[in-house]
């Protein structure tokens, strides 16, 4: 589903990615952990294309992210992104946050956007909210809005930057909730987290990263119970 | 009180003239403030450029001397009467009040682009919006609100403003009432009336930026 090969990116001078190669499978659920400024969310920012890759080769479901000539606003329908701040459009309720995609892009009626969003809307067990604006929803449910939004577009890749770190404890656990049916229901995705237990429970293969490399990648029982480097143990004796 | 009753339809059509140069300044300066908004958020150093010398060529000159050599400075060397014939005063006034009132509009809608915090425009690529669709249906929504305030205010500015053009020619309050002053001497009316004129144009706009003030703050949305 997604194939990265010697992924590199730099700002300026400064080398964030030092060749990344990792595949992902159809259905597969890979859990991205790492000290942060390892270069996980630039990883992920680089395959829905908000960042343009320095070298390297991406490719999406058949479709080559880092081709010259890509369109990457036709790839990006693919690939679903939630974002740590939700940045859910402010100016828009709950409904026309999660229609402007299908409308807009896909060009779909609004009847047929409409109907999609609110069965989104019961999935992420938000419904009867879509007249609100996001300002009088708090962190949980903007996010669980910003996942709906995300698959209005029929994603066939889901990617998760730190989905929980900006909200109030007791919010994370619906998001993740929201996040587990998914990987239940079979949503290819990759999720940047600091949130062990969801890593640990739901994720098919854990990957290490520190200093824009893969240090070290297993399904997560091993990972986190054997880790083999050096690096990976001193940070999860920090995180557990 | 005669002379006020005598003056009246001539300050009437004065009146007229400065509501409609004030009306064709305000739509020049957002037409060209939001062109060079753009051109000032370009990814092209050279467009940012070019936006940046209109800019500052335009702030950093007083607008008298923008509408003088304007009419009188550029007709030295072009044929412009010619080309033009009488219609080149209007032209040169509505030019270079929009021109003028155009460089603050566009540090005021530029300023308002920037502040839409940049999750959104991501936010909007990540649905596979365009660029040109992130900004038509995200961003440029949201920037609109916070420019209302200020846009208001420099409309204001504007309406004062067209009272430089009595330099060039246009028949507009204060040209107006210099000609009737000094054909009645009652420069204490007729000036006052004129006061009251400019007032009974801004003093509504300027409580409509207020109104819409609060209103934005409450409604953040």
């Amino acid at each position: 589903m997604i194939n990265v090969e010697g992924l590199r990116k730099s700002f300026g001078d400064n080398e964030i990615l030092k060749g990344i190669d990792i595949s992902v499978a159809q259905r597969e659920v890979v859990v991205v952990i790492g000290p942060s400024g390892s270069g996980k969310s630039t990883f992920l920012r680089c395959l829905n294309g908000l960042e343009k890759a320095s070298a390297g080769r991406i490719v999406i479901s058949g479709d080559e992210v880092t081709a010259p000539k890509a369109d990457i606003h036709q790839l990006c329908r693919n690939v679903g992104m939630v974002f740590q701040r939700f940045n859910l459009f402010h100016h828009l309720n709950v409904l026309d946050n999660i229609t402007i995609g299908p409308r807009k892009v896909l060009k779909k009626s609004a009847e047929e956007s409409r109907r999609t969003a609110l069965e989104l809307l019961a999935k992420v067990g938000l419904a009867g909210r879509e007249a609100s604006f996001p300002d009088e929803l708090s962190g949980g449910q903007q996010q669980r809005v910003a996942i709906a939004r995300a698959l209005a577009m029929k994603p066939k890749v889901m990617l998760f930057d730190e989905p929980t770190s900006a909200l109030d404890p007791e919010m994370v656990g619906e998001v993740l909730q929201v996040m587990r049916q998914l990987a239940e229901e079979g949503m290819t995705m990759v999720v940047v987290t600091h949130e062990m237990g969801f890593a640990r429970e739901v994720g098919s293969r854990v990957v290490f990263m520190d200093d824009g490399r893969i240090i070290e990648q297993g399904p997560p029982a091993e990972l986190f119970a054997n880790p083999r480097e050096e690096r990976t143990r001193a940070f999860l004796g920090k995180i557990l | 009180m005669e002379t006020i009753i005598e003056a009246l339809p001539q300050i009437g059509y004065a009146l007229v003239r400065t509501i409609e140069y004030s009306a064709v300044g305000i739509l020049l300066a957002l037409i060209v403030g939001q062109l060079a908004a753009f051109l000032k958020i370009s990814r092209l150093s050279l467009l940012r450029a070019i936006a940046g010398i209109y800019v500052e060529l335009f702030r950093c000159t007083p607008l008298f001397i923008q509408i003088l050599f304007i009419y009188f400075g550029l007709a030295n060397i072009l044929p412009l009467h010619r080309w033009f014939g009488e219609n080149y005063v209007w032209i040169a006034a509505a030019l270079s009040l929009g021109l003028n009132e155009g460089a603050y509009m566009t540090e005021i809608i530029r300023g308002g682009i920037v502040s839409v915090d940049r999750g959104q425009k991501e936010a909007a690529h990540s649905i596979g919006m365009t660029g040109f669709q992130s900004m038509v249906y995200i961003i440029l929504p949201q920037a609109f609100k916070r420019m209302i305030p200020p846009l208001v205010n420099q409309s204001a500015q504007t309406v004062k403003d067209t009272s430089l053009l009595a330099a060039i020619g246009i028949g507009e309050l204060i040209y107006t009432g210099q000609i009737i002053v000094s054909d009645t001497f009652e420069a204490f009316k007729i000036y006052g009336l004129i006061a009251v004129c400019y007032f009974m144009i801004i003093w509504p706009l300027t409580r409509a930026a207020a109104f819409l003030e609060r209103r934005l703050q409450i409604d953040k949305r």
